[in-house]
């Protein structure tokens, strides 16, 4: 019984220390402009984003196709941003690890406020994997 | 009397002195009274006091002047800035096409309300921009934002603010700007007034 209760609690967080860390997200086409060259502020704030920070996937348990192969919709056209933890402090928010069962890797960014939080993560992702092609390119 | 000679006077002399200097001040002097009178602290000060009392008074004056011309002769707005104002918000109304879960991530869709609302906000601050500056206002970008928001977004090189207009219409709107990445800008509004701080950001 012990032994199965363990096996269900999620991995202990670690500490993020190095700046040149990186974290990724899946973002939806939908949150892009410019024909997917610039990702807008609203691709980081969905329901679950909203209590605790937003979500990443730190890249010591996770790759950009681990964390776009962990999307649950394949169908929606989507590419993996990335940012580091330097650029994440430098922009005076903040990143700590939030490990889940089925996700050793997640993260989660805060700041002062949402709207603060999405404005400079919109600015401070770059893309990991970039959008493929529309169906009809 | 010259500035060697005050250091050994008494004090009414000194403030002889210092009456001369300033009198020295008030009327055209040449390099030299000026270098003379200019190693005198107070002599400074005084100047200092009456020169930004000068700027205070004619900012003053120029403000009563400028809303005098924009009474008398009220700046038209041009039928091109109504357009690409316009323009640009029709052209969000497709925000209203994106359905429940289109990003895969739960989000909601966007209802007319709240896309109404978006518009009416940008539509008021252009129009308080246009009546207190003479001119439109940088157009922002109307985007998706979470949970079935909306986002207004402006970026210019030298400044770039958000401002999320929530589905919930008894909440206030939530902003954050940045000026040169230097000046932060955080806070909430009202979305149905038009915002003079906001517009006054805004203005080139």
């Amino acid at each position: 019984m012990a032994g199965k209760i363990a096996e269900e609690s999620p991995p202990q967080p670690e500490e993020i220390t190095d700046r040149e860390d990186l974290f990724y997200r899946w973002v939806p086409h939908d949150f892009t402009k410019r024909d997917g060259r610039r990702i807008r502020a609203g691709a980081f704030g969905t329901e679950a984003d909203v209590e605790e920070g937003v979500s990443f996937d730190w890249n010591r348990y996770s790759t950009p196709e681990r964390t776009l192969g962990r999307s649950q919709r394949p169908d929606i056209r989507a590419g993996v941003v990335m940012t580091s933890a330097g650029k994440i402090w430098d922009n005076e928010l903040t990143v700590r690890h939030a490990p889940e069962l089925n996700n050793q890797a997640h993260s989660l960014v805060k700041g002062t406020s949402e709207t603060r939080v999405r404005k400079t993560l919109a600015s401070i992702c770059s893309w990991a994997l970039p959008l493929p092609p529309k169906a009809n390119d | 009397m010259t500035v060697s000679k005050l250091e050994t006077v008494d004090q009414d002399e000194q403030e002889s002195a210092i009456g001369e200097k300033r009198f020295l001040a008030e009327r055209h002097p040449t390099i030299e009274d000026l270098v003379e009178a200019l190693a005198d602290k107070q002599v400074v000060a005084t100047w200092l006091v009456r020169f930004y009392t000068a700027i205070h008074e004619l900012n003053r004056r120029l403000l009563r002047q400028e809303a005098m011309l924009r009474r008398v002769s009220p700046v038209r707005i041009q039928e091109d800035d109504l357009e690409q104002l316009e323009s640009m918000i029709r052209e969000s109304r497709s925000i209203l096409q994106l359905k429940d879960d289109f990003d895969g991530m739960g989000s909601t869709h966007y209802t007319e309300e709240v896309w109404q609302r978006a518009a009416r906000f940008v539509r008021l601050q252009w129009g308080e921009h246009f009546r207190v500056f003479g001119e439109p206002m940088p157009l922002p970008e109307i985007e998706p934002g979470p949970r079935g928001s909306i986002d207004i977004y402006w970026e210019t090189p030298d400044f770039d603010l958000l401002v999320n207009i929530p589905s919930d219409p008894q909440k206030e709107a939530e902003f954050s700007g940045d000026r040169n990445g230097k000046r932060k800008f955080d806070g909430t509004l009202d979305t149905s007034l038009p915002n003079r701080g906001l517009v006054s950001w805004l203005a080139r």
